[in-house]
Order: structure tokens, then C-alpha cells, then sequence
């Protein structure tokens, strides 16, 4: 059963077969009929024109004695006719002879008939030779030979083989009779047999043949009947999910609203960070410059701190000749003393003026001496001045730098915020597509959810469908159990109304993203409104669908 | 003033120096000059502490180095440095030789009291060269006897150098 024949084929191939087993039937019906006849004309044309022919030739014998008897004491005119009548007989026995050989063509039969065609010639021999004497009358001489060879010829050789001749015949025909009536009856059991077989074979190929249309059939509509239950579960999942859909599409919305009200606030960040940014920069370019002259004015006093440093050096040149100037005075001095000690009582006043002016030369010493600390004092605080300076300059030249570098990063981040400003004016934009693509989501699934509906509808068609199948088929109504359909279609309502109230507030609120900042907030606030009074619908509209089922749910 | 005068007159009168951070002082009247450190011509196959001879003003004159007759380390000579000029009797007959000190200081007169004869007990310096220990007050000086300082093979070597002009000086201050 399982093979993939279609059920068109087999119908063809059992109205083929049934056609073949009535072929069949009437075959054998019509071979045994003729079988029949046959042996009929075989009955009619052997038996019975061999029962004729020996008759006529009874018949003609019986005659021809009669005749002989007759002629005893006929005329000779009498005897003549009688004679000839004797020869008409004789030719229509032998006539009859002919025949009956043609009809009985057994061995023993032909010997009889040899034997009965010898024995008539015989037999007319004799005749004419009776009628001979009769002619010439001698009647009694014509009586012995009737008497004697005629009758002996008559009884104990024609008759006999006449008579054996037609038992043959006789049985022969009763023995064909019997078999036309067994073929007869034959072919009655035959055709009965064909007929009850041909019965048999084709109820027994209709009830496969029908097995396997109806069985298949009530499978693909059990299967069927049981992929409709599936789709109208799918579709009420489907309807479930949509509205799923619908809800995340409003959640999206909500988002968006948040989203852009928190871009705007971002973007006035920016802006504000821009504007801050620039002032740095103004900032820090004054600070640079400041830098610049500070660095300048510090490398002036480095100058200024060295050209110090090598007056000092001068100077201490010049206390070095002082020095020099005073230690060679001294020396003058001593050696003053020394010719005015030498001198003695005479050289006394010199020796003073020595003493003063080695004091002199003393002091002036001492003073260059002083001096001379005082010079490296400053000195030392010049060369300490120097290298603080320097660090100074260092300092200075690093605030220089820094500020420098402080304004490039205020600079990058003045060209980030502008890029932070075109990128939340994409983000913006790109918000708005978000909005759009969510509108879109929202009505596909309120066009899936409807789908979902219209699903189920031809669900119920379709299984009204396989319920007429079924009954067409198998001429029951169908009973196997039908997934229902119907409890989740109440969804579908509300998915609708949710996507008409979500639609309305993400319009507004998305093309005010780019305008001032209150506008936004109050459509955001609208918005949160509405899809509140959207919610509030939507639990309504759940209330006021339950009750449209049933009517919702019948096929269209 | 006139007392001072006097005073310094009845004092004998000293030239104070240093020389390794220690006051020495020697006759004034033994000295004939002070000069600055000047360029010194070495002569080869003398004691270590002659250090050459000077010019001066034509005279050619030997230098020791007071330092180095002491045995005290040699130091580079200075601005300070000075070459105090003396006059030896030697074999009756004056010579000049130039002294090499740290630095002059001072032209003091010591009155006799006050210059004690007690020998002064120092380590670096013989005994025999000094003359006494004066009590002043910039502290305590040691007086040095120039003629002993020099023996005699040193003074021969000296004189030798010193040739012949010499001895017309000392005439001169006979």
C-alpha cells in the first residue's frame, strides 16, 4: 500500500482488472457455448443423418423386399416398373451408403459399410436375377433364390450390419448427447466459477483499492485537520507575539522620547563645553603670552644678573690692585722703618711717619680686604641669583611649554566638542529613523496580528474542508479531536489600538528634538500622557474583545 | 709723643714675619731691605734651601728658604711671600742674603725686659737659632739670631755666591 501509485492509477488499474475478469468471463462463457454448439452439429451432423441414412437404407431394403414380394405375381410391365424401382432404390441406398460412410468414419463402421455394400450388391445381383426368372417365369426357381440367397442375404448379412451399424450410431450418439451435456453442464460450472471468481477477485480488489484511497485520505485529513489546530496555534502565538511586538514598539517609543530629551540636554552640554572651551583657549593663549614675556623678561634679567656678575669681577680686579697697591706701600712702609730704625736717633720722626703710613697702607688694605668679602658676598648672591634664575627661566620655560600644550589639548577639545555637536546632530537624526523603523515595526505587527487573524479564519474553513472531505469519503462525520483556535485571538485588538497611540507621540516628540529644550519636555510629557491613556484603552479593549470571539471566529 | 719716641729708642727694635702660621721676629738692625717675591735664578749644586739668586738693584744675592732650613714643608710662594734682605758678617766681611718668608707683618719695638732669655723648646726649630721669646702684646714672638742660622759651610756657600761687590758694601757700612 505504501508504494507512490496515484489513486487515479489504481481506480484506472481496477476498472483495467475488472475489465480484463469480465473479458475473461465472457470468453470462457462464449468458448463453452460454442463447445457447445459444436457438439450439437456434431450430434445433428454425424449421429443424426447416420441414424437418417441407415434408416433410408431399412427403409429402401424393406422396399426392395416388398417389391420382390410384389413382384411374384406382377406383369411383366409390372415387373419392369418394379425393376427399376428396384434400381432407383438400390441407387438411393447406395446414395444413403455414400452418406453414412461420410458421417461414421470408424474402422468398424467403414468394415460395416464395405460389408453392407458388398452384401447389397450381392443382394441386387440376386434381385436381377429374381426378376430374370420372374421375367422368364420361373416363379419357382425365382422363389428359392428369394427364399434362399435373398432373404439369407437379407437377414443374416445386411440386416445385422444394418442393424449394428445404427446401435453403433445410436451409441455414438448417446455417447455425444451425454458429452454435450457434460460440456454443457461444464461450462455452466465454468462460467459460474468465472463469474463468483471475477465476483470475488473484484470486490476484494474495490475493498484494497478503496482501503487504500480512503485510508491515506483519512490520514491527510486527520494530518491536516491536525496542522490546521497547529497553524491556529501558531497564528494565536503568532497574534501573542505581535502584540509583544507592540508593547517592546512602545517601549522603544518611550526610550526614544528619553533618549532624545537626554541628546538635547547632552547637546546644550556640549554647547556650554564649547563655549567654556573656547574661553580656556582665550585663557590659556593669554597665559602663554604671559608665559612668553615672563620667559623673555627672565632671560633680560639673566643678561642683566651676568653683565652684575662680571662689574663684580671688575671690581674685584680693581680691590685686587688696591690690594696690591696697599701691600706695596706697606712694604714701602716697613721699609721705612726698617732705614729710619737704622738711621737711629735721626731716622725717630721718619720712623713715625713710616708707622703712619704703614697704618695707612694698613687700612687701606683692610678696607680693600673688606671690600673684597663685601665683592665675593655679592658675588655669591649674584651667582646664587644667577642659578635661581636659571630655574627660574627653566620654570618659565616649562610654564611656556605647558601652556602651549594646554592650549593645542583646549584647541582638540574644541574641535572634539564641535565633533560631539555634529555627532548628536547624527544621533539625532539617526533617532528620528529609529522612531520611523519603530512606527513601521508597530504596523507590521498590527498587519501580522490582523494575518494572524485572517489565519485563523481560513483555519476553520479549511477544517470545515477536511470535516466535507471526510464525510465524502468515508461517508462519516468526522469525529477526531480539533485543536482549538480561539482563546488567544483576543490579543489582536489590542495591538492595534496600541500602535495607533504609539504613532501619535513619537511624531511629535522627535522633529522637537532639535528645537528649544522646553518644547521637548512638555511633548515628552504629552507624549508619557497619551500612551498612558493608551494603556488604560488597552485594558478595555481586552474586556470588550472577549465578548466578540465567537462571533469574530466564524468563517467568512 | 715724645715718650713714645723714647721709649722706641731705649727698645730695641724688631721686624716681625711669619712663617708657618708662627710669629718670628730678628734685628731690625740686620735688616737692609724688604722686598716682594721676585724671579729667582736657581743655581744648580747648592743646598736644597738656597733657592737661586735675585738681582738687586745690580747686586747679585743669594735666597734661602727660611722654610726649608727649618725642615718645614715648602710652600708655593704668594703674593704675600716676601724676601726680607739681611746682612751677615762673615770671615769679618758683611753679606747680603735674601730670606725668604710667608709674610711681613710688623715693625715692633720690644723693650729689653720683656725679651726673655729662656730657650725656647720647639720641635721644628733648633734651639741655637733662637735668641729669646718676646712677650708682646699681639702675642708671643719668637726672635731669631740670623747669624746662627746659617753655620758655617752654609755661610761659605753663601759668600761664594754672593762674590766679590759685597765687600765694598761692607765697607761702605764700616
Amino acid at each position: 500500500m505504501k508504494n507512490k501509485t496515484g489513486t487515479g492509477f489504481r481506480i484506472m488499474m481496477m476498472a483495467v482488472v475488472l475489465t480484463v475478469i469480465s473479458v475473461i468471463v465472457g470468453v470462457i462463457g462464449l468458448y463453452t457455448t460454442k463447445t457447445t454448439g459444436s457438439l450439437a452439429d456434431n450430434i445433428y451432423q454425424q449421429d443424426l443423418l447416420c441414424i437418417l441414412y441407415t434408416d433410408q437404407m431399412h427403409s429402401y431394403l424393406q422396399t426392395a423386399a416388398y417389391t420382390i414380394e410384389k413382384a411374384h405375381d406382377a406383369t411383366a410391365d409390372e415387373l419392369k416398373a418394379y425393376k427399376e424401382q428396384v434400381i432407383s432404390l438400390n441407387s438411393s441406398f447406395q446414395e444413403a451408403d455414400k452418406q453414412g460412410r461420410l458421417c461414421l468414419e470408424t474402422d468398424r463402421g467403414k468394415e460395416l459399410y464395405s460389408v453392407i455394400e458388398e452384401a447389397e450388391k450381392e443382394y441386387l445381383s440376386n434381385e436381377f436375377k429374381y426378376f430374370d426368372l420372374i421375367a422368364a417365369g420361373k416363379s419357382k426357381e425365382a422363389d428359392i433364390i428369394a427364399d434362399t440367397v435373398l432373404d439369407q442375404l437379407l437377414s443374416q448379412k445386411i440386416k445385422p450390419a444394418i442393424e449394428e451399424l445404427s446401435k453403433i450410431t445410436q451409441a455414438k450418439a448417446v455417447k455425444e448427447y451425454s458429452m454435450s451435456i457434460h460440456t454443457a453442464d461444464f461450462a455452466v460450472i465454468l462460467i459460474i466459477a468465472a463469474i463468483s471468481a471475477g465476483l470475488i477477485l473484484s470486490l476484494t480488489i474495490g475493498i484494497i483499492v478503496t482501503r487504500s484511497i480512503t485510508k491515506p485520505v483519512t490520514k491527510i485529513v486527520n494530518s491536516l485537520s491536525d496542522s490546521a489546530g497547529q497553524i491556529a496555534i501558531s497564528s494565536s502565538q503568532l497574534s501573542a507575539s505581535s502584540q509583544e511586538i507592540a508593547n517592546g514598539a512602545q517601549e522603544q517609543a518611550s526610550s526614544i522620547e528619553e533618549t532624545t530629551s537626554s541628546m538635547e540636554e547632552l547637546s546644550s552640554m556640549v554647547k556650554q563645553n564649547l563655549a567654556s572651551v573656547r574661553q580656556a583657549s582665550l585663557l590659556s593663549e593669554k597665559a602663554t603670552e604671559a608665559s612668553q614675556t615672563g620667559f623673555d623678561k627672565m632671560n633680560d634679567m639673566l643678561t642683566a644678573m651676568n653683565s652684575i656678575s662680571k662689574s663684580a669681577e671688575d671690581i674685584k680686579n680693581v680691590i685686587d690692585v688696591i690690594d696690591d697697591i696697599s701691600f706695596q706701600t706697606n712694604m714701602l712702609a716697613l721699609n721705612a722703618a726698617v732705614e729710619a730704625a737704622r738711621a737711629g736717633e735721626a731716622g725717630m720722626g721718619f720712623a713715625v711717619v713710616a708707622d703712619e703710613v704703614k697704618n695707612l697702607a694698613n687700612r687701606s688694605s683692610d678696607s680693600a680686604k673688606e671690600t673684597a668679602g663685601m665683592i665675593k658676598d655679592a658675588l655669591k648672591n649674584v651667582e646664587t641669583g644667577l642659578s635661581i634664575s636659571n630655574e627660574l627661566s627653566g620654570i618659565f620655560r616649562d610654564i611656556l611649554n605647558n601652556s602651549k600644550k594646554v592650549l593645542e589639548m583646549n584647541r582638540e577639545v574644541e574641535s572634539a566638542s564641535g565633533q560631539q555637536d555634529e555627532g548628536i546632530g547624527q544621533v539625532n537624526q539617526a533617532l528620528i529613523q529609529l522612531d520611523t523603523v519603530v512606527q513601521t515595526n508597530a504596523s507590521g505587527a498590527e498587519e501580522t496580528a490582523s494575518a494572524a487573524e485572517e489565519l485563523q479564519g481560513q483555519v476553520t474553513i479549511v477544517n470545515d474542508i477536511m470535516d466535507d472531505l471526510y464525510e465524502v469519503i468515508t461517508g462519516k462525520k468526522y469525529t477526531g479531536s480539533r485543536i482549538s483556535s480561539s482563546s488567544p485571538k483576543s490579543h489582536t485588538g489590542p495591538v492595534k489600538s496600541v500602535a495607533a497611540a504609539h504613532s501619535l507621540p513619537v511624531k511629535k516628540t522627535v522633529p522637537a528634538a532639535g528645537g528649544p529644550k522646553t518644547d521637548g519636555k512638555q511633548a515628552v510629557s504629552g507624549s508619557v500622557k497619551k500612551t498612558a491613556a493608551a494603556k488604560g484603552s488597552l485594558t478595555k479593549d481586552e474586556h470588550v474583545i472577549s465578548f466578540e470571539d465567537d462571533e469574530d471566529f466564524k468563517p467568512v | 709723643m715724645e715718650m713714645t719716641r723714647r721709649k722706641m729708642l731705649n727698645n730695641s727694635r724688631f721686624l716681625c714675619f711669619m712663617l708657618d702660621n708662627e710669629n718670628y721676629c730678628i734685628d731690625i738692625l740686620r735688616v737692609k731691605e724688604l722686598m716682594g717675591m721676585t724671579d729667582i735664578t736657581p743655581l744648580p749644586g747648592t743646598p736644597g734651601f738656597i733657592r737661586g739668586v735675585i738681582n738687586l738693584r745690580g747686586l747679585i744675592i743669594p735666597v734661602i728658604d727660611l722654610r726649608l732650613k727649618f725642615g718645614l714643608p715648602f710652600r708655593d710662594y704668594s703674593k704675600r711671600t716676601c724676601i726680607i734682605v739681611v746682612e751677615v758678617t762673615y770671615e769679618n766681611e758683611i753679606v747680603l742674603m735674601g730670606i725668604v718668608v710667608d709674610a711681613i707683618q710688623e715693625v715692633v719695638s720690644i723693650p729689653e725686659e720683656k725679651l726673655s732669655k729662656i730657650p725656647y723648646i720647639n720641635a721644628r726649630i733648633k734651639s741655637e737659632y733662637i735668641k729669646g721669646i718676646a712677650d708682646t702684646q699681639d702675642g708671643i714672638k719668637i726672635v731669631l739670631d740670623v747669624l746662627k742660622v746659617l753655620n758655617e759651610k752654609e755661610l761659605a756657600v753663601v759668600k761664594e755666591t754672593a762674590a766679590v761687590p759685597k765687600a765694598e758694601t761692607v765697607e761702605n757700612t764700616k
